[in-house]
């Protein structure tokens, strides 16, 4: 035989791979417009002044040399590091005593521990103020220290961060392999030693990836160093200070870079930790049953009733003094906070812009980002791209809101871009909130994709049936309530969400988030905190329908799951 | 066109008088990794034929080359005469099961089954017909409106059998069928598969790296080893005559030794002489590989021929119909398989002493470069 080259093949593509490129093509598109494209203004803009004119370092060596933006910075990294080292023991222990122990009432302290995400980050903040403030009624504890500054950020912080550290650490202690306890426990070995050998090892990465998301979200949020920061300067309200009070966007720009850094850093440590964390749950694990142990369900059972507590009392106490006619002077309770007109020109219409905001952001956003994580996971074609695109979704993760607020400006206020007729509208505003807590339903879809058999779609070719029925037909339906959970968390963040929207609302689509923010601003403490527990009651009734609406759909797919 | 096709030795002789396929030098690159490295075969019409190799050998990905899932870098895939290198799976011609059967688990049996009819736009009518009479072929009629995760493995891998076969596709496609079963459950369906396969006549690819299922259900086995076939034959041609020395390792248990060719005749192998036929036309003193099965050392009788050795018996596995005695013949160990009944006859246990034969046809010899 003679030896000459077999001949290249040059596959022919089907419809298939025609739609599904044409999808990571979108997927592309949208990322790169919403997400890349302004990041990059941003990082060019930090590089020149005001007339448009490329100066080099010059924006970054004016920010070095302003002590008060440099002492920003300082306050803002050790603010974070303080409420970490405060929230992980105590979310550890949290998590510890709902995974590993037999404590009675799990659910309803799991309940509670999650309130805090439900509510925007003022307010915990609103609470703190009205306990501790210049008026509060346990002020004297306080030694005459004031809770307007450090004190009241990392407290406040602590609240707020607890529910995201709590849930990371819970999956993290979930995943336990009871043969390891069995194999420890035939060698005789100590409870302690037990804890320090197999439980910890297995929470180690769950503690680093716990650690970096409760820095970042200390780091980012812009709400409370607002609210009960007093003049203690931090990043994200300097930023806000320069954009929106000195109209400096230039500076703006710089800080954002600067507090993109530190947010990358941790980002990528997380990634790091994650990659770690897969490899510690084997397939063939079986579920770790906790039994009674008074020792050990004794003081953890006080402890989850002291932060729930704590958790039910601040809430409450926000709650509570938004009913108050006139706090501390007038305690009978009305609801003349909650008439919002009297306070701000756009009165309840803020939160009929939020309903809509989230409304849209959850309904176009969901279907939209499963759809393109599909895509992405599943396409024949075109894998580099898809492999890039992949990498693109993660980065919001890392993006403060703040951040992606500025650069939406940036971007969309340029007047050379032709979609700036977007800026000013709610449209921007639903876009900017999709791109902005984009990662985590991407996560979502893409495990969910994972988890189902990557043949299916070989099957159905070989069948010649299009993909799109297969997606309509067998993804779908059995991804639902996975896209129902993406739908309600982009709900409930973009209801509560103040850091990205405070630039880029406009007059007539004020969201409630900022309006809290505005109103606390005004001296209206009362009507914030109405406001704030407005927004609660709506996460939490959306949260209600979704358990109610998740019910029925596990009831109607019980046929095909049942074994 | 398949007049224009080069058969190169290792296809063996196809059945049909027209093949029913032909891979033609296909490779297939995963960045470096050369998971096919150019493989020709030719399947002839109605030809159950197995794919057997170690994991990672690439007889998954040769079958995923033929089915189109990952398109072949380079070389040629004919089906039925029709080149279709470079077209996506939707449009070749086979039906396919998986390893995960890849069931819809949100769809009943019947409609798993009829999936792919629905798409065509037949009549409702002639759907439900096909759907039974496919169920009927698999045995499955009873269960048609019951979901996957309802039935047992050996069902589920039916109805994907059934799925696979409702288009009346020209080559069926089996990625390891039968490794996610129970081993009885897994020889019953053997059979079935094959039964089924006689009767309706199709064009069979299943890959496997159980030898035991390849060799009892194929008609012929290629057996492959990284990247490359090795030998492609009927059953008894791989078990009984192994071109290399991978394939008499890998099919079957083989007692495999180092030797020296001292004449046409004789092989030295530590301190014993076997005789061999197959070391005619052998240079004396080269390098061999002399490989033995089990079931071929026999107990010494009066009218055996060939290699006669004295062995002690160390340790003996007992496997209820057969047993296998692990054995130091003269410095050499070697593992001989007996029937039940001559155990209980030489009356074998361990520091037993027994003599052995080697019959000098049943010798195979290996260069020492393999």
């Amino acid at each position: 035989m003679a030896v000459v080259a077999a001949a290249k093949v040059r596959p022919v593509w089907s419809a298939d791979d025609k739609l599904l490129v044409a999808v990571v093509a979108a997927a592309s598109l949208f990322l790169a417009i919403f997400l890349l494209f302004p990041l990059t203004t941003l990082f060019l803009e930090s590089f020149r002044d005001q007339r448009g004119a490329f100066v080099g370092f010059a924006n970054y060596l004016r920010y070095f040399e302003t002590p008060a933006l440099v002492g920003s910075l300082w306050n803002s990294v050790w603010t974070a590091v303080v409420t970490t080292v405060i929230v992980i023991p105590a979310a550890f222990v949290f998590a510890y005593a709902m995974t590993r122990s037999a404590v009675p009432g799990k659910a309803l302290f799991r309940a509670i521990a999650l309130i805090p995400i439900l509510a925007p980050s003022l307010l915990p903040a609103l609470a703190l103020i009205y306990v501790f403030g210049n008026q509060g009624m346990l002020r004297n504890l306080l030694f005459g220290h004031s809770i307007y500054g450090p004190l009241g950020i990392v407290v406040a912080q602590v609240f707020y961060t607890f529910p995201h550290a709590f849930l990371i650490l819970a999956t993290a202690l979930s995943g336990a392999d009871a043969r390891l306890y069995e194999a420890a426990e035939a060698l005789r070995a100590s409870r302690l030693r037990v804890l320090r050998t197999v439980t910890l090892p297995m929470a180690r990465y769950g503690m680093v990836s716990a650690s970096f998301v409760v820095f970042t979200l200390v780091l980012t949020d812009f709400g409370i160093p607002k609210v009960i920061g007093g003049s203690f300067p931090v990043l994200a309200t300097e930023v806000y200070k320069q954009v929106v009070g000195q109209q400096n966007f230039q500076m703006g720009a710089v800080v954002g870079v600067v507090l993109l850094v530190p947010a990358l850093f941790a980002f990528a440590a997380d990634q790091w930790a994650q990659r770690r964390q897969v490899a510690v749950v084997g397939v063939r694990a079986v579920p770790f049953v906790p039994k009674p142990r008074p020792l050990r369900d004794g003081p953890l059972f006080l402890f989850c009733v002291l932060v729930s507590v704590l958790m039910l009392g601040l809430v409450g106490v926000a709650v509570w003094g938004s009913l108050v006619t006139f706090w501390p002077w007038n305690l009978t309770l009305s609801l003349r906070n909650y008439a919002f007109g009297t306070f701000i020109s756009e009165g309840w219409g803020t939160w009929w812009t939020s309903v809509r905001l989230s409304f849209w952001t959850a309904v176009i956003g969901a279907p939209l980002v499963f759809v393109f994580a599909y895509a992405m996971e599943r396409t024949r074609k075109g894998a580099v791209v898809a492999s890039l695109l992949r990498l693109l979704a993660i980065i919001p993760l890392a993006v403060p809101g703040l951040v992606l607020g500025i650069a939406y400006i940036f971007f969309f206020n340029a007047p050379a871009n032709p979609l700036g007729f977007l800026y000013g509208t709610l449209a921007i505003l639903v876009l900017n909130s999709m791109v902005h807590f984009y990662t985590v339903g991407h996560l979502a879809s893409l495990t969910q994709l994972k988890s189902l058999d990557p043949e299916f779609e070989a099957v159905s070719a070989s069948l010649k049936v299009p993909i799109l029925r297969t997606f309509s037909s067998v993804i779908l339906p059995m991804s639902l309530p996975v896209l129902l959970d993406v739908a309600i968390y982009l709900f409930v963040n973009a209801m509560t969400t103040v850091s990205a929207v405070v630039f880029l609302y406009a007059p007539g689509i004020m969201p409630a988030s900022v309006a809290v923010v505005q109103m606390d601003e005004a001296g209206f403490a009362s009507p914030a905190a109405a406001m704030a527990t407005v927004i609660l009651l709506t996460s939490a009734a959306v949260k209600g329908v979704h358990v109610a609406v998740d019910d029925w759909l596990s009831a109607r797919t019980q046929a095909w799951k049942r074994r | 066109m398949e007049g224009t096709v080069v058969r190169p030795s290792t296809t063996g002789k196809a059945r049909g008088a027209k093949p029913s396929l032909v891979v033609e030098r296909v490779t297939k690159r995963f960045g470096a990794f050369v998971a096919v490295d150019d493989v020709s075969l030719v399947v002839g019409r109605g030809e159950f034929v197995c794919f057997l190799g170690p994991s990672g050998c690439g007889k998954t990905t040769l079958l995923r080359a033929i089915a189109g899932l990952d398109p072949p870098d380079e070389g040629r895939i004919i089906q039925d005469g029709r080149d279709v290198s470079a077209l996506p799976p939707s449009a070749r011609d086979f039906g396919i099961v998986f390893q995960s059967y890849a069931l819809f688990p949100n769809m009943t049996v019947a409609a798993n089954v009829g999936y792919g009819l629905v798409s065509q736009r037949k009549p409702r009518a002639e759907i439900d017909r096909r759907v039974r009479d496919l169920l009927d072929l698999v045995g499955l009629a009873d269960q048609a409106w019951k979901y996957p995760a309802q039935l047992s493995g050996g069902q589920q891998q039916r109805v994907a059998l059934a799925r696979a076969l409702a288009m009346d596709p020209g080559l069926l496609l089996l990625d390891e069928p039968l490794s996610a079963l129970d081993a009885l459950v897994r020889a019953h369906l053997r059979e079935e598969i094959k039964a089924l396969q006689r009767r309706l006549g199709i064009t069979t690819i299943m890959v496997t790296h159980d030898q035991e299922e390849a060799l009892s259900i194929a008609d012929r086995v290629v057996v492959m080893n990284r990247g490359r076939i090795e030998q492609v034959g009927t059953p008894e041609e791989v078990y009984r005559h192994p071109r290399t020395l991978f394939v008499a390792g890998f099919v079957g248990r083989m007692n495999s030794l180092p030797g020296t060719v001292l004449d046409p005749a004789h092989i030295q192998v530590g301190a014993v002489q076997f005789t061999c036929r197959a070391a005619a036309g052998r240079a004396a003193g080269e390098a061999v590989h002399i490989c033995l099965r089990p079931e071929d050392l026999l107990p010494a009788a009066p009218a055996e021929v060939g290699t006669r050795l004295a062995a002690t018996v160390r340790g003996v596995e007992y496997l209820g119909s057969i047993a296998r005695a692990m054995l130091d013949a003269a410095g050499l160990p070697l593992v001989m398989e007996v029937q039940d009944s001559a155990l209980r006859r030489l009356a074998l246990r361990p520091g037993a002493a027994i003599e052995i034969v080697v019959p000098a046809d049943r010798v195979l010899l290996f260069d020492c470069t393999e």
